[in-house]
């Protein structure tokens, strides 16, 4: 079992699109993002949510970080450049942050029941802050972007 | 203006919008929050370009301690 890819739920975008109408406001400032170890292994084809499997195990937690993770804010999706989404968000930076083993960041809808994932973020490495500032700093490109006029 | 400013402007229109969802509001949210991305993207870049800010270095960056 591995992480070896960043993506998007297609179960998520599915209910957002279809007569689900899954009320996802990617602008909203309740998103999360909770950490996980390399043990777990994402399927974007059939994982739904934070706390339903994999993500009900094998998540790090520790000094400054609970379960759960911490929120993801100033969150925007616009246009950028034209003809793509692009979602983005402001840094995460947690100081003095003490845990052990984090490789895979999923970001969820916390306000919503289940707790649709959003993004699943591949690190490539495995991170143990010791009481250090621990900082995901997303691209310039976004969190993820989707050109829907290639 | 800078990032700071923009950012609150986009808040501002964000709070306005969620209150009454008018065109007119609904006209200023989308363009404060597209002014505020495309300077924060701006900035991020800049920073990228820049081999001395930590932002080159990597999506995760453990600082002021350790990274066992």
């Amino acid at each position: 079992m591995a992480v070896t890819v960043s993506g998007l739920y297609v179960p998520t975008w599915l209910d957002i699109l279809d007569l689900t109408q899954l009320a996802v406001d990617f602008d909203a400032e309740t998103h999360k993002i909770a950490l996980f170890s390399n043990t777990i292994t994402p399927n974007y084809s059939t994982d739904t949510a934070y706390a339903v499997a994999p993500y009900n195990a094998n998540e790090i937690t520790g000094t400054n970080w609970a379960a759960g993770g911490v929120l993801v804010t100033t969150t925007t999706m616009t246009e950028s450049p034209a003809g793509t989404l692009m979602f983005d968000a402001a840094d995460v930076t947690v100081a003095n942050a003490t845990f052990t083993g984090a490789r895979f960041g999923l970001i969820y809808a916390n306000s919503l029941a289940p707790k649709a994932a959003l993004c699943g973020v591949n690190f490539g490495a495995d991170y143990s802050p010791n009481a250090g500032t621990f900082t995901i700093q997303w691209a310039a490109a976004g969190i993820f972007a989707l050109d829907i006029t290639p | 203006m800078n990032l700071e400013t923009l950012e609150k402007k986009f808040r501002e229109a964000k709070d306005e919008y969620a209150k009454d969802k008018s065109d007119a509001n609904h006209d200023k949210y989308r363009k404060a929050k597209l002014r505020f991305t495309d300077a924060r993207r701006e900035q991020k870049q800049a920073e990228e370009n820049d081999e001395n800010h930590p932002r080159g270095k990597g999506l995760v960056v453990v600082t002021n301690g350790e990274d066992n």
